[in-house]
């Protein structure tokens, strides 16, 4: 009977086997779906988003640095708001307080976008199942690039009108037409709110790039070696710094014109006046100089810019278009 | 001539739907020839652990190694683990896993098979009141399709524990880190395509080898040739499979 | 007597190759009958027919009654439990001992049986044929003359009523060719069976032979006791017995 033996024994050997292929597999799938919060204990909470930048469910959720869950849901709700549905692990609830904001954020520089979880200081409840947490807009990196391209053509469009304003009114014959013209007035003041519009784009993306500086200078992200490239974070950091100082100019300029505007509108000071004040075609001169100093610069921050890593993706494609 | 050859080739497809079908049309009838199963799966999947363990260990050391100079490159080299074990667990591992079987287990089939055609053990069967088909046929097609994704599986864990072995070969990445670098990048949609192709593999496996070992004729001769021909065609089919679950779930979305 | 195998214009070909013409015979109970015929004149061919392994084109073949090419399978098995087949390459299963080969068709036609009795049938089956050592050998560690033993052993332990024999002494050297014949005579006795027996070795003819028939361009040529047909002057028969 020794066959029989045998046979149980293959019979155990297979089923060691067969046991260890379906563990090694089910243990694969919990692990799998731990990192995806299938099983195990959580809740659900939410945020709305006016920009979800690519956001897709199962990114990860972070709070304070770590991996805590994951995005549940990415609904749209109406044209300016997307909300985000969240499972996070049941072990965190009590760190995150209700006052926590949410923003939309990228692992590293080119991974997978994921939603952080910032504490803000002052104590607060914490945050119970289903509960809606504030949130940031997030940092774009497309966005930034085209809104300083924009800048930059906007700069350009100014500068053409203001030329051809000042041409005009140099040339003395057409000096009534000038005046009588009231598209130049309009050209001026669109001008100006153009101008003004900029200025505050170019705080905005200041205040952006001062933050990817920032990032960039402690190294968030995996592939952080990239990041310090210090000669690309001296290159952002002077963008920087001649931003504000163009959006300073865009405001000094603008105040110059509109109040050249009102005068040439409300008639101040006879015609006469206005047509010898031989001052005001030199201020406005000078200011068309100073944007276009100022605009000088910042295209070849921009162009810098272009050649520089993490931008040059963004141009490449663009450049395909 | 080439009219022939695609003929032939085409007739041979034909005969192998039709010996499936006849697959499907006897082995979910009773009676269930359960102990041969259990032996076959004993002899398809346990006895082909060792060579599936050892290739895919190697595979997963080498390709390891051989990926790193390029992340290295890039300055991702912590990288290694997600991107080795996205390559092992969704391809090489089951293919590797399904052509060492193809080789180890249709020519087996195909010759055992074919000589017990050729010495009359199938119609002695037969007159001993025994369905061969379902004897013979059923219990190793059935077998190979369950044991092949078990040894996958298997090949899977053998295979990223090279790759962790590879990765610390020049660098060092922690047991913990490495493992926890792997199923924080595998998805459900990496592993369950992955398992899934691997029955059709291993029906392919086990239907070709069957198929020609079942069909063998020209005496000892032929019995060669039947295994040899199960190699080949059952080793191309799990390119084809392979290719059509690789679309598949691309078009569902599962990559 | 009654008659256990009936064979009325019984027509098999293989696409050109007409194999059996307009065969017809009779096997009585208790009888050996010999077959003899050149290698390629259809007798396994024909052999394979009454056990239902290869279906004739026309005729009719009955089996303890039964016309086999109609049966369904389990009527089939039925007839197939009564007769034993021994197959001109032994047909032992490679991949079993001894023993399992013996028990294989016991398991399979009478599943009643307890583990006991399988092994006394398994026992007396070997002792048949004087080789209950090789029990738990495997059947490529057997010489020829054993393997056709263990499948003559194989054969009997259904105790059927009629066995086919596909020439039991081919391949085998002269000495053991005649103990086959002379075991196959005794066991036939002893079961109180009927032999349909193939072979074209005289030696075995002569011990076993109650009566014998040619197959001869497919059809029975002649039958008759050896001396009737050695006393034949037809040319054809004469052939055979020089
Ligand atoms: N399955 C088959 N398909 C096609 N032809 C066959 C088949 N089986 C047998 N034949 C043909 O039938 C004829 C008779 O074959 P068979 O095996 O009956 O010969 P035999 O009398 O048993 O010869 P031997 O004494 O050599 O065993 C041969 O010509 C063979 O080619
Ligand atoms: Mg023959």
């Amino acid at each position: 009977m020794n066959n029989m033996a045998n046979e149980t024994f293959r019979n155990i050997r297979l089923g060691v086997f067969v046991v260890v292929g379906t563990l090694l597999l089910v243990t694969a799938f919990y692990l799998v779906g731990n990192k995806q919060n299938l099983f195990g204990s959580s809740f659900r909470i939410s945020a709305r988003f006016y920009n979800v930048n690519g956001l897709t469910q199962g990114n990860n959720v972070r709070f304070a640095g770590i991996d805590v869950g994951t995005v549940e849901t990415v609904n749209i709700e109406n044209d300016s708001t997307v909300i985000v549905v969240m499972l996070l692990e049941k072990d965190v609830q009590k760190f995150i307080k209700g006052n926590a904001i949410a923003s939309v954020g990228t692992d590293g520089l080119m991974g997978n976008k994921l939603v952080n979880i910032n504490s803000v200081k002052d104590l607060g409840l914490s945050i119970k199942e289903g509960d809606e947490l504030r949130t940031l807009r997030p940092l774009e990196m497309d966005e930034m690039v085209r809104t300083l391209n924009e800048t930059n053509i906007n700069i350009k469009v100014i500068t053409d009108n203001l030329r051809s304003i000042t041409e005009k009114i140099s040339s003395k014959n057409s000096l009534w037409n000038v005046l009588l013209d009231t598209i130049v007035a309009d050209n001026v003041k669109s001008a100006v709110v153009n101008l003004k519009l900029m200025s505050n784009d170019g705080i905005a993306i200041t205040g952006n790039l001062k933050e990817l500086a920032r990032q960039m200078r402690y190294g968030k992200g995996t592939i952080a070696a990239l990041i310090t490239d210090t000669v690309l974070s001296g290159r952002i950091n002077q963008t920087i710094v001649k931003l504000e100082k163009f959006s300073d100019t865009a405001a000094v300029i603008s105040g110059d014109i509109s109040y050249l505007v009102q005068q040439l509108k409300h008639g101040k000071g006879s015609m006469g006046v206005l047509l010898t004040d031989t001052m005001l075609v030199h201020d406005l001169n000078k200011s068309i100089l100073r944007i276009d100093t100022a605009a000088g610069s910042f295209n070849e921050n921009m162009e810098a810019l272009q050649y520089s890593w993490p931008f040059k993706k963004y141009y490449k494609k663009k450049g395909k278009k | 001539m080439a009219f022939e050859a695609i003929k032939k080739v085409l007739a041979e497809a034909g005969d192998i739907a039709r010996f499936t079908a006849r697959f499907f049309s006897e082995a979910f009838r009773p009676r269930f020839e359960f102990t041969e199963f259990l032996r076959q799966c004993f002899f398809i999947g346990y006895k082909s652990l060792p060579l599936v363990a050892i290739t895919a260990f190697i595979m997963g050391l080498v390709i390891t190694i051989q990926s790193r100079p390029t992340l290295v490159e890039f300055g991702a080299e912590s990288w290694l683990p997600k991107m080795v074990s996205v390559s092992l667990v969704r391809e090489i591992a089951p293919v590797i896993t399904a052509l060492i079987c193809a080789g180890k287990i249709g020519s087996g089939i195909g010759a055992e098979l074919g000589s017990m055609k050729v010495t009359e053990q199938i119609d002695s069967m037969e007159v001993s009141g025994t369905n061969p088909f379902k004897y013979l046929i059923a219990t190793r097609v059935l077998a190979s399709t369950f044991m092949i994704p078990i040894l996958a599986v298997i090949a899977d864990a053998v295979s990223l524990y090279g790759g962790f072995l590879g990765a610390n070969i020049h660098g060092a990445v922690s047991w913990t880190l490495f493992w926890n670098q792997v199923f924080e990048t595998l998805q459900y949609g990496d592993i369950v395509p992955s398992i899934l192709k691997t029955y059709f593999f291993g029906f392919a496996i086990g239907i070709i080898g069957c198929y020609k070992g079942y069909n063998s004729n020209k005496g000892t001769e032929g019995v060669g040739r039947s295994a040899n021909s199960a190699v080949v065609i059952s080793s191309l089919l799990v390119f084809v499979i392979d290719l059509l679950a690789v679309q598949i779930s691309d078009l569902l979305n599962l990559t | 007597m009654k008659a256990v195998i009936e064979i009325e214009h019984l027509n098999k070909t293989f696409g050109d190759n007409h194999v059996l013409r307009d065969f017809s015979f009779t096997l009585l109970e208790g009888e050996n009958v010999v077959v003899l015929g050149k290698s390629g004149s259809g007798k396994s061919v024909l052999i394979k027919c009454i056990i239902g392994l290869i279906r004739p084109d026309s005729g009719k073949l009955l089996v303890f009654g039964k016309d086999v090419p109609t049966l369904s399978h389990k009527e089939l098995d039925h007839v197939r439990s009564r007769v034993g087949f021994l197959f001109q390459s032994n047909a032992l299963y490679d991949s079993m001992t001894v023993r399992e080969n013996l028990e294989f068709p016991l398991r399979r036609h009478r599943s009643e049986l307890n583990k006991e009795q399988i092994n006394a049938l398994v026992m007396e089956a070997l002792g048949n044929v004087g080789l209950e050592h090789t029990i738990d050998m495997e059947p490529s560690e057997l010489s020829g003359g054993m393997k056709k033993r263990i499948a003559l052993a194989r054969t009997l332990i259904l105790k059927p009523d009629i066995i086919l024999y596909d020439e039991p002494t081919t391949g085998l050297d002269p000495i053991t060719g005649k103990e086959i014949s002379h075991l196959i005579r005794e066991l036939a006795l002893k079961y109180h069976t009927s032999s349909f027996i193939i072979s074209h070795d005289l030696n075995c003819v002569n011990i076993v032979a109650d009566k014998i028939i040619m197959l001869i361009d497919g059809t029975c040529y002649a039958s008759g006791t050896m001396e009737q047909l050695n006393q034949s002057t037809d040319s054809k028969i004469k052939t055979f017995f020089e």
